[in-house]
C-alpha cells in the first residue's frame, strides 16, 4: 500500500530517463544546427519552444541536454557510490587502520565545499564530460563512504554476523550475504539524493562555462546562453530553468518517498506524538448517580486499529477510588492497566481511542465532572493541579535541558503561581528528600541518580497539592533498595496530604501488599477481580489472581511458577472468558460467553463462573 | 572540555595541513609553466628564467614545499601572479562581501525556516504541512543560480524594484540593503528549505518522547510544550544541519555573486581560474577550507551551549 507513494515520482523519474535515453531516436531537430535568420524567434510549428540566440531548436536542445546532464549525473553517482560504498564497508568492517584511513580521508574531502572541489579539478584537467564525471565522483564518494560505514558498523554488531565471524566464514562472503541487504536501504536513498545533487553541480559548472563544452547542449549551458539575452527573450531562460528544477524536484521527491516507505515515522497525520489531544466523547453521559468517592470509572472501553478493524484493548472496566484511599491496578504488561490510568488524565497515546464509558471525578467543590467529556481546556486546568501523574521511567520523562528547579517551577506556573518560586521549590525538594535542596534545584536531570530523578517527578506531581495521584509503575525502573525508599516516600506523602487518593499501577504484587488498601486485577483488557488487598491475597476469587499470587517470587521461592501460556492478542480474543486458554479450572461453559461480574462479598467482585469453587 | 577542544583543533590542523599539501601538489603537477602563463608566448628565455627565480620555481620541490608551508602558517599566501598584490590582501578586500551575504542568508533562512518547520510538524498531515513540505522540496531542488536568475529577472529586470547589478558603491544603508536583498533571498530560500525540513522531522521525533507527556501532565500550555520543551530539544539537529549546509552555502554564494555581479570571493575565484592565477587560487582554497573548518569547530562548541549533557569527552 505504501509502495503506491512511489508511483508518482517513479513515473516522473522513469519518464525523464526514458526521454533522455530515446533522445537521438526522437523525430526532433538537430540540436546544434544554427539558423541565424531564426534567432530568438518564439514558438512555431517547426520549433515548438522557439529558437535560441543562434537559432537552434530549444526543444531538441532540452531533450539532448537532458541526455547529457543526466548521463553525467548518473555515471558519476554510480562511480562515487561503488567506490564510496566499498571504502565505507572496508572501513566499517575491518576497523583499525582501514577505518582510520578511509574515514579520515572522507572527512577531509568533506571539508572542501563541493563546488570548489569541482572548480579546482575542472581547472586542472580542463572542461569536458569525462572531467566532470571524475570530479563529481570524487565529490560524492565520501558521502557514500559515510553511509556505508555507519550501516556496516551497526550490522556488524548484530548477533548473527558475530556468529558467522566466529564460525570462520570468509569475510567477503559475510559481507556479501549479510551486509549488503542490510545497508541497501540507506544507500538507495543516498543514490537518488546524489543524482539530484550531481545534476545541480553539473548545471552550476556548465553555467560557469566550466562544464559541458559547447556546442553540445546541457541545461546549465542553455541557462548561461539565455542569460545574455534575458531582457529580450525571457522565455528562453524559463525552459531550461524549469527542466532543471523539475528534474531535481522529481529526484528529490523520489528520495523523500523512498525514505517514507523505508521509515514511515515522519508520515501519518493528526497532531504528532504526545501533542495529541484526544477527542472528548460525543455520546451523552450515561447519567448514572453521582459517585460516593473521589473517582469512579464506569464501563470504560478503549480501542486501537487492528489488522481487521478496531479491537478493544480495554473493555468495560469499572473502578472506584475514595479520597485518601490507594487502589493498586495489577496485571501483566498488555493488560490495559496503564491505558486505564492514562485515560483519566487525558494523555492516551495517539493510536488509542476512547469508545465508551465515563470517568467521574469529584472536584474540590464537590461537583462531579466526567473527564471523558471535559473539553481539553478544562482538563488542562485539572492536570498538574487536581490530577497528577508519575511515570515509569524517570530518565526519559524529564526534559534533559531543564534544571530540576525549572521542572518544579513549570508545574507551579502552569497553575497561576507568580513571583519568585525559589523558596517553594526548595521546600518541595526537601519534602521529597533530595539532598541539599538549594543545590539540587540547580542540577540537570542527568546529574541525578534514577531514584533522585523519580523524587523530582514526585515533587513536581505533588507541587499543587493534587487530590488524585496516578502512579504508573513508579518503581519498576529502579533497583530494589531505591524502590523501597520511593514507596516509603509515597506513603509518607499520602499521610501529609490528607485525602489524597492514589491509583497505583504495577505488575509487582509485593509492592501492592505494601502500599495499597484495595487491589484491582486486570487481564487482557478486562477487570477480573477487585477487593481489599488482605482479603484478595488471602482468598483470591479468580484463577488468574491465584496464579499471579503463586508466581510471585516473594516468600517461598520454590513456589515460583510462571503462568503457562501468553496473553491472547487483542484481535484474537477468546469468545468467552478471556483467561480460559490458560485457566486450570476452565470448563466448556467458560467458552460460551463473557462471564458476568459476580459479587462474592460486599466490596468484592470477580469475573469468573467458578469463583465459589475456589478454596 | 579542554581535551575535546584539543582533539577537534588537532583534527582541524591536520585537515588544513592535508589541504595545503594537496593544493601544493596539484598546482605543481599542472600542465603548463606558470612563468610562461604570466609572461606569454613571446617572452624571452632570460625574462622567463628571472621570473621563475623570483617565484621560487627554480628550487627543488621539497624546498618549495617547506617554504610554502612556512609562509602559509604565518598567514602569507604569496602574491597574485597577475596583479602582484599579496593574496591575503586580495582576499581580505572582498571577504566581507561574501561573509555579509552568507550570514544574512543564514539568518533569514533560520528565522523563516525554524517556525515553518515547527508549524509543519504540529500540523502534520494537514494542509499547512503539505504546502510547507512541497515548498521546502522545491526550495532544495532549486539550483542556486536558477533561484538567483529568476529573482533577478522578475524583481530587477521586469519589475525594476531592485538594482540589476549589486556591485558596491552604495552610500546609504538603505541602498546597501536594496543591493543585498535579492542575492540574500536567493541563498536564503535554499537555506530555509533545509532548515524547515530538519526542524519538522526533529520536532516529530521529539514530540513523541516521554518528557513531552510529562510536560502535558503538569498542565503546561500547548505553546509552552511546543516552543520550549520540543523546540529546545530540536536545536542540536538543527545546528548540525546549519553547520553542514554552511559549507554548501559558501559554495552557492560563488554562483549567486556571479549572477548578481557582486564583489566577493566568487568573482575572485572565477577570475583566478580563468586567468590561471595559481597562487591566488591556492590561497583561496586554503581560505575556503579554513572557513569550513572553523564553522565545524563552532558547530561542535554550540552543542555544549544547547545541551548540558554534552561533556566534550
Ligand atoms: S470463567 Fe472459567 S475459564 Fe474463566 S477464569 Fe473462571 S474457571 Fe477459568
Amino acid at each position: 500500500m505504501r509502495g503506491q507513494r512511489l508511483l508518482l515520482p517513479g513515473v516522473l523519474v522513469g519518464g525523464m530517463l526514458l526521454v533522455a535515453l530515446a533522445g537521438p531516436l526522437l523525430p526532433i531537430a538537430d540540436p546544434v544546427r544554427q539558423d541565424v535568420a531564426g534567432r530568438l524567434t518564439l514558438s512555431s510549428a517547426a520549433h515548438w519552444l522557439g529558437q535560441d540566440e543562434f537559432g537552434r531548436d530549444v526543444l531538441s536542445r532540452l531533450i539532448i541536454g537532458a541526455r547529457v546532464s543526466l548521463s553525467i549525473a548518473v555515471v558519476s553517482t554510480v562511480l562515487g557510490a561503488v567506490v564510496g560504498t566499498l571504502l565505507g564497508i572496508i572501513g566499517g568492517y575491518f576497523r583499525g587502520l582501514a577505518e582510520m584511513v578511509t574515514m579520515r580521508t572522507a572527512e577531509i574531502v568533506l571539508c572542501f565545499p563541493p563546488l570548489l572541489l569541482a572548480l579546482l579539478v575542472v581547472t586542472l584537467l580542463g572542461p569536458g564530460a569525462a572531467t566532470l564525471i571524475l570530479c563529481l565522483a570524487i565529490v560524492f564518494t565520501p558521502a557514500f563512504a559515510r553511509v556505508a560505514y555507519a550501516a556496516t558498523l551497526s550490522v556488524r554488531s548484530l548477533d548473527y554476523v558475530t556468529a558467522q565471524v566466529a564460525l570462520g566464514k570468509p569475510a567477503a562472503l559475510i559481507l556479501w550475504r549479510t551486509l549488503l541487504p542490510n545497508i541497501a536501504p540507506p544507500l538507495i536513498v543516498q543514490l537518488s539524493l546524489t543524482v539530484a545533487a550531481a545534476l545541480l553541480l553539473e548545471s552550476g559548472l556548465s553555467f560557469l562555462g566550466l562544464g559541458v563544452v559547447p556546442p553540445a547542449p546541457s541545461w546549465g549551458l542553455m541557462i548561461r546562453g539565455a542569460r545574455t539575452t534575458m531582457e529580450h527573450a525571457p522565455l528562453l531562460l524559463l525552459w531550461p530553468c524549469l527542466a532543471l528544477t523539475g528534474a531535481v524536484l522529481a529526484l528529490n521527491l523520489l528520495c523523500d518517498r523512498l525514505r517514507e516507505v523505508l521509515d514511515p515515522r515522519g508520515s501519518g497525520s493528526g497532531r504528532p506524538g504526545f501533542l495529541r489531544i484526544f477527542p472528548t466523547l460525543r455520546t451523552p453521559s450515561p447519567n448514572s448517580a453521582a459517585p460516593a468517592g473521589l473517582l469512579a470509572v464506569r464501563g470504560l472501553t478503549l480501542e486501537i486499529a487492528g489488522p481487521h478493524g478496531p479491537v478493544a484493548v480495554v473493555r468495560d472496566v469499572s473502578l472506584t477510588l475514595a479520597a485518601g484511599e490507594t487502589l493498586a491496578l495489577v496485571g501483566e504488561s498488555g493488560s490495559g492497566k496503564t491505558l486505564t490510568a492514562l485515560t483519566a488524565i487525558g494523555l492516551l497515546p495517539s493510536t488509542v481511542r476512547v469508545v465508551a464509558g465515563e470517568i467521574l471525578y469529584t472536584d474540590r467543590q464537590g461537583v462531579a465532572r466526567d473527564l471523558l467529556r471535559l473539553p481539553e481546556k478544562d482538563l488542562r486546568r485539572l492536570r498538574g493541579k487536581d490530577l497528577a501523574m508519575i511515570f515509569q521511567d524517570p530518565s526519559s520523562s524529564l526534559n534533559p535541558l531543564l534544571r530540576v528547579g525549572a521542572h518544579l517551577e513549570e508545574t507551579l506556573r502552569a497553575h497561576h503561581a507568580t513571583g519568585s518560586l525559589g523558596a517553594r521549590v526548595v521546600e518541595l525538594l526537601r519534602q521529597v528528600g533530595l539532598p541539599d535542596p538549594p543545590r539540587s534545584a540547580q542540577l540537570y536531570p542527568h546529574e541525578l541518580s534514577g531514584g533522585q530523578r523519580q523524587r523530582v517527578m514526585i515533587a513536581a506531581a505533588v507541587a499543587n497539592h493534587p487530590r488524585l495521584l496516578l502512579a504508573d509503575e513508579p518503581t519498576t525502573a529502579l533497583d530494589v533498595t531505591v524502590q523501597a525508599q520511593i514507596l516509603e516516600l509515597l506513603a509518607g506523602l499520602k499521610q501529609a496530604e490528607g485525602g489524597l487518593g492514589m491509583l497505583f499501577v504495577t505488575h509487582n504484587l509485593a509492592v501492592v501488599a505494601r502500599i495499597s488498601d484495595r487491589v484491582a486485577v486486570m487481564y487482557a483488557g478486562e477487570l477480573v477481580e477487585e477487593g481489599p488487598v488482605a482479603v484478595v491475597f488471602a482468598q483470591p476469587r479468580h484463577p488468574y489472581t491465584a496464579a499471579l499470587i503463586a508466581s510471585t517470587p516473594e516468600g517461598d521461592a520454590e513456589r515460583l511458577t510462571a503462568i503457562p501460556g501468553t496473553v491472547p492478542q487483542s484481535w484474537a480474543m477468546p469468545p468467552g472468558c478471556r483467561f480460559a486458554p490458560r485457566c486450570s479450572m476452565a470448563l466448556p461453559i467458560c467458552d460460551d460467553g463473557p462471564p458476568p461480574v459476580a459479587m462474592p462479598a460486599p466490596g468484592r467482585s470477580t469475573r469468573c463462573l467458578r469463583w465459589k469453587e475456589m478454596a | 572540555m579542554v581535551s575535546f577542544l584539543a582533539k577537534r583543533l588537532g583534527f582541524a590542523v591536520i585537515t588544513l595541513f592535508c589541504v595545503l599539501t594537496l593544493v601544493f601538489l596539484l598546482v605543481r603537477i599542472l600542465p603548463g609553466d606558470p612563468a610562461l602563463v604570466i609572461l606569454g608566448d613571446q617572452a624571452s628565455p632570460e625574462s622567463l628564467m628571472a621570473l621563475r627565480q623570483r617565484l621560487g620555481l627554480d628550487q627543488p620541490l621539497p624546498v618549495q614545499y617547506a617554504r610554502f608551508l612556512m609562509q602559509s602558517v604565518q598567514g602569507d599566501l604569496g602574491r597574485s601572479m597577475i596583479s602582484g598584490r599579496p593574496v591575503m590582501d586580495e582576499i581580505l578586500t572582498v571577504l566581507p562581501y561574501t561573509l555579509e551575504l552568507t550570514m544574512a542568508a543564514l539568518l533569514l533562512g533560520a528565522l523563516l525556516g525554524v517556525p515553518a518547520g515547527v508549524w509543519a510538524a504540529v500540523k502534520r498531515g494537514r494542509t499547512p504541512d503539505y504546502i510547507l513540505r512541497f515548498l521546502s522540496l522545491v526550495g532544495l531542488s532549486l539550483p542556486a543560480f536558477v533561484a538567483a536568475i529568476v529573482l533577478l529577472m522578475v524583481f530587477a529586470i521586469q519589475l525594476r524594484w531592485f538594482p540589476v547589478i549589486s556591485a558596491g558603491g552604495a552610500n546609504t544603508l538603505a541602498e546597501r540593503l536594496r543591493q543585498m536583498a535579492l542575492p540574500t533571498l536567493a541563498l536564503a530560500l535554499i537555506m530555509m528549505a533545509y532548515i524547515t525540513r530538519v526542524t519538522r522531522s526533529a520536532m516529530l521525533e521529539v514530540l513523541s518522547q516521554d518528557f513531552i507527556r510529562t510536560a502535558r501532565a503538569k498542565g503546561a500550555s500547548p505553546s509552552r510544550v511546543i516552543w520550549n520543551h520540543a523546540l529546545g530539544n530540536c536545536l542540536i539537529p538543527i545546528t548540525t544541519v546549519v553547520g553542514l549546509y554552511l559549507g554548501i552555502l559558501i559554495g552557492n554564494s560563488v554562483l549567486t555573486e556571479i549572477v548578481f555581479s557582486r564583489p566577493g570571493l566568487g568573482k575572485l575565484i572565477l577570475s583566478a581560474l580563468t586567468q590561471r592565477d595559481y597562487t591566488l587560487l591556492q590561497g583561496m582554497i586554503v581560505i575556503y577550507t579554513l572557513m569550513v573548518v572553523v564553522v565545524n569547530l563552532l558547530t561542535d562548541l554550540t552543542y555544549g551551549f544547547l545541551d548540558p549533557r554534552v561533556k566534550y569527552k
